[in-house]
């Protein structure tokens, strides 16, 4: 008897709430694989000495963020029920922390991500000139340095900034929603927004900013979300 | 609450401060008489690591009228911040301030851990004498409770022994007084008269010319001239959690923990957990079987650990490993066996970890020579050694870690000097296994900690060996150390002496412990932030001379600072273990004979069966 392969992905979309806020992609993968176990969703694990679940990330994210959009494969054993297995991992998850929201078997790879939206919410030390701010985004150059782990190289993050808009500010604060450039190529993180804010507005002196993942991007060359 | 947000943006690891983990507990502060605080004198990793948390966690969050919550010792950059922007401490659940609550309880679990119980109070705003308190009552407990003095001056009560036995009659007491709204000594009384309750305010404690204790005497109608220690009879029986706390963040043991049996049959002369958690009580294959089912159900963990101070001597080890691979292996579940003992570590039993389990083997000898190893009563012979390493490397094993003590009584450099001759010998043994049986680079680890006597063991009497000559036996191994196979690390012989200062020190070393608070000692285990200039300064400046603790040899008759604790073992033995080691002869273990310890009067132990 020759064993049939077949191979049971589910795509899931989730939210990273505010209890994961802080955490790195390191635990959220833990703590998402140990919720998977006890909702007893059948997750294949990898051969070898370490055997590990065979979890996909769409995009990574980071510290200080919380998501509406993050996606993620599951290698399954078998074909179980999604609506059925995605009610039990959300009931074993922590309070607001991880909360799967849809989820589909996929055949094809991940989509491809080009693009993505954030929520940016800057408490300031100073008072907030929401004006400035605008202008700041509506230039055409603020040369940023972008450190990635090989090399740290000059960038000029309006090229990278497609739409904005300011959705509201106070005295100290402004909420802020920037589409940037996400994804495997180039990949711009929300907080350079800020430190762009930053060096171009002198007046804001930031005591701490929230950022929130709102939506992706996909480029329309393949797949789909 | 903004300003614990801006503090989460701050620092280092936020998710050390966030709380909101698996398995934490949710209640609603207003519906509850008792807020009790866990206070773990450590990080959030280490002290999420800790058993007695998760027992105690849970054990008082089963009550509906009481809710526990986490506090633990923020790192220096969280602290930094919380000074700046006068954040109070605040627990994981709920976020409030500590000096909010009702009972806070320190974990004591090493002495270098002190200087953070005073650090965290005073980042409660809370007043770091006893006496000066109001509110809050704070109270602690753990191994390095049955030496209580040097906090005496801190800690508002000590629970002695097994928390799990004494803490819900604590708990109904405190609410009985908060009912009657007695003023705060009420409660300390009430409480005082529980067995295994130790209030320190109600003694007076006094001194000889030489500075030796002449007596300690209670001043209160409730306290009890002797305080003995509380133990679960049956563990069985006993509560322990079946739901625990999954962290977001890695902890240093992240995984569950499985306690087989609490004390120790061995009897090594230099081991307080080995005296103080006398007598030896075995938890049932079924019992565990089963807390392992519903905690790798309620958990998702991905390893379990069997823990006790000696696994081997788990009297059914064997059974219960068949039984829990069978649950394990095929979800994927890894099990973890510290603390194997070398003489008795079967092939069989090696195989069966094995087919979890990749690690090196780590054995602990103590000592270098026969002779020294009989000392401390160590019942190891380096025949059990060689034939252990052997099986070890004929199973495909490379690497061994073996951990050692320095300055132990009667240790001469000759004792030392055999530490790498037995490295050698074990060496000798990979190399007599054919090229091609056996398993490729051979490594050997030679760890030597510092030998710090205790309260309640037969050595309580010794001298501890000073700082220079430590370190000139350290040179001395390390000079002997050729081969590259083999790996030598040390401990910091100015912490031990340290240790040792506390470890048998009395209600004097309070002052001392302020002294050194209010010049920056903090995370004192933690090598980069250790001072040890400071802490000297701290006893100069209180005029203590730490060598009165660590350098002197004290008389069987001499009254020692613990001696009103009762810790179940009694001085008889102590003495006649002590008289052994000097001639180094050898005690049974308490499975072979009962040697008269005095921990069968607690029932319930190995000892009356």
């Amino acid at each position: 008897m020759r064993a049939v392969f077949v191979l049971y992905k589910m795509r899931l979309i989730y939210k990273k709430a505010e209890s994961t806020r802080y955490l790195g992609h390191l635990d959220m993968l833990r703590t998402f694989i140990r919720g998977l176990r006890r909702a007893n969703v059948p997750v294949k694990y990898s051969k070898g000495f370490n055997p590990h679940a065979v979890l996909t990330f769409a995009l990574p994210i980071g510290v200080g963020l919380t998501s509406d959009c993050e996606i993620v494969d599951v290698e399954v054993m078998e074909n179980i029920n999604i609506s059925e297995a995605i009610n039990n991992i959300n009931s074993k998850m922590p309070p607001n922390s991880i909360q799967v929201l849809s989820g589909e078997y996929a055949t094809g790879r991940m989509p491809i991500i080009e693009q993505a939206e954030y929520i940016i919410d800057i408490e300031s030390k100073s008072d907030i000139n929401a004006g400035e701010i605008n202008d700041a985004l509506s230039s055409h150059e603020i040369m940023v340095e972008k450190i990635s782990k090989k090399k740290t190289t000059q960038i000029n993050i309006i090229d990278h900034i497609f739409s904005y808009k300011v959705l509201g500010s106070s005295k100290h604060s402004i909420k802020i929603s920037v589409t940037i450039s996400a994804g495997s190529t180039v990949n711009i993180k929300p907080q350079l927004v800020t430190e762009a804010l930053k060096s171009a507005v002198p007046s804001l002196d930031v005591a701490y900013c929230l950022y929130h993942r709102k939506k992706f991007i996909f480029s329309d060359t393949r797949g789909k979300q | 609450m903004i300003k614990i947000t801006q503090m989460l943006n701050n620092v280092e690891k936020p998710g050390r401060y966030t709380g909101g983990e698996w398995g934490s507990i949710v209640k609603n502060p207003s519906d509850v008489d008792i807020r009790f605080a866990f206070c773990f004198p450590d990080i959030y990793e280490v002290g999420m690591s800790h058993l007695g948390l998760k027992i105690l966690y849970g054990l008082i969050n089963r009550r509906n009228d009481a809710y526990c919550e986490r506090f633990f010792a923020p790192w220096v950059d969280a602290e930094n911040f919380m000074r700046e922007n006068n954040i109070p401490l605040f627990s994981l659940e709920t976020h409030d301030e500590l000096k909010s609550f009702d009972i806070a309880g320190f974990t004591l679990q090493y002495e270098m851990s002190y200087s953070n119980i005073l650090n965290m109070l005073s980042l409660a705003n809370i007043p770091l004498l006893s006496k000066d308190r109001e509110g809050i009552f704070v109270c602690a407990g753990g191994p390095c409770g049955y030496n209580p003095e040097p906090l005496a001056d801190i800690i508002d009560f000590f629970i002695m022994g097994e928390g799990e036995e004494v803490v819900d009659e604590i708990l109904d007491e405190y609410v009985k007084w908060k009912k009657l709204k007695e003023p705060r000594v009420k409660f300390l009384e009430r409480i005082a008269q529980i067995e295994g309750v130790y209030v320190p305010s109600f003694y007076d404690v006094s001194y000889n010319i030489d500075g030796t204790i002449s007596g300690v005497a209670p001043n209160n109608i409730n306290a009890k001239p002797k305080i003995t220690k509380r133990i679960v009879k049956d563990l069985d029986s006993a509560y322990y959690p079946e739901n625990i706390i999954v962290p977001f963040i890695e902890v240093v043991h992240d995984r569950i923990m499985l306690e087989l049996f609490r004390g120790c049959i061995r009897g090594c002369r230099f081991c307080q957990a080995g005296n103080v958690y006398r007598p030896v009580r075995q938890r049932s294959v079924e019992t565990l079987i089963e807390l392992a089912c519903k905690l790798i159900e309620n958990t998702g963990y991905e390893e379990i650990s069997l823990t006790s101070l000696s696994s081997s001597d788990y009297t059914k080890l064997g059974e219960l490993l068949s039984s829990l691979i069978e649950i394990t292996s095929p979800q994927n579940i890894n099990i973890s066996l510290p603390s194997l003992r070398i003489d008795n570590f079967t092939l069989e039993l090696m195989e069966k970890i094995r087919a979890v389990r990749k690690s090196g083997l780590t054995f602990a000898p103590e000592a270098g020579s026969q002779r020294l190893r009989d000392v401390i009563n160590k019942n190891i012979t380096e025949a059990d050694i060689a034939d252990s390493v052997k099986k070890a490397f004929e199973g495909g094993y490379s690497s061994v870690k073996l951990y050692f003590m320095m300055g132990l009584p009667t240790e001469t450099d000759d004792d030392i000097l055999e530490i790498p001759v037995l490295a050698k010998k074990i060496a000798d043994e990979y190399y007599k296994i054919p090229k091609e049986k056996r398993q490729k680079g051979l490594s050997i680890t030679l760890s030597t900690s510092n030998f710090v006597p205790k309260p309640h063991t037969p050595f309580q009497w010794e001298p501890q060996e000073g700082i220079e000559s430590i370190t000139r036996k350290q040179k001395l191994l390390r000079g002997e150390i050729k081969q590259r196979y083999i790996k030598y690390n040390w401990h910091e012989a100015s912490l031990s002496y340290l240790e040792g200062v506390f470890s048998r020190g009395d209600r004097r070393l309070g002052a001392a412990l302020i002294a050194a608070h209010e010049k920056g000692c903090k995370f004192d285990s933690w090598h980069d932030l250790f001072n040890f200039d400071s802490w000297m300064q701290a006893f100069l400046q209180c005029g203590i001379d730490p060598d009165f603790y660590t350098a002197r040899s004290r008389e069987y008759d001499e009254i020692l600072p613990w001696q009103h604790i009762n810790a179940g073992v009694i001085k008889k033995f102590l003495v006649s273990e002590s008289e052994k080691a000097k001639s180094a002869k050898t005690t049974h273990n308490c499975r072979e004979k009962c040697s008269g310890c005095g921990a069968a009067d607690f029932e319930g132990g190995v000892c009356i069966v």
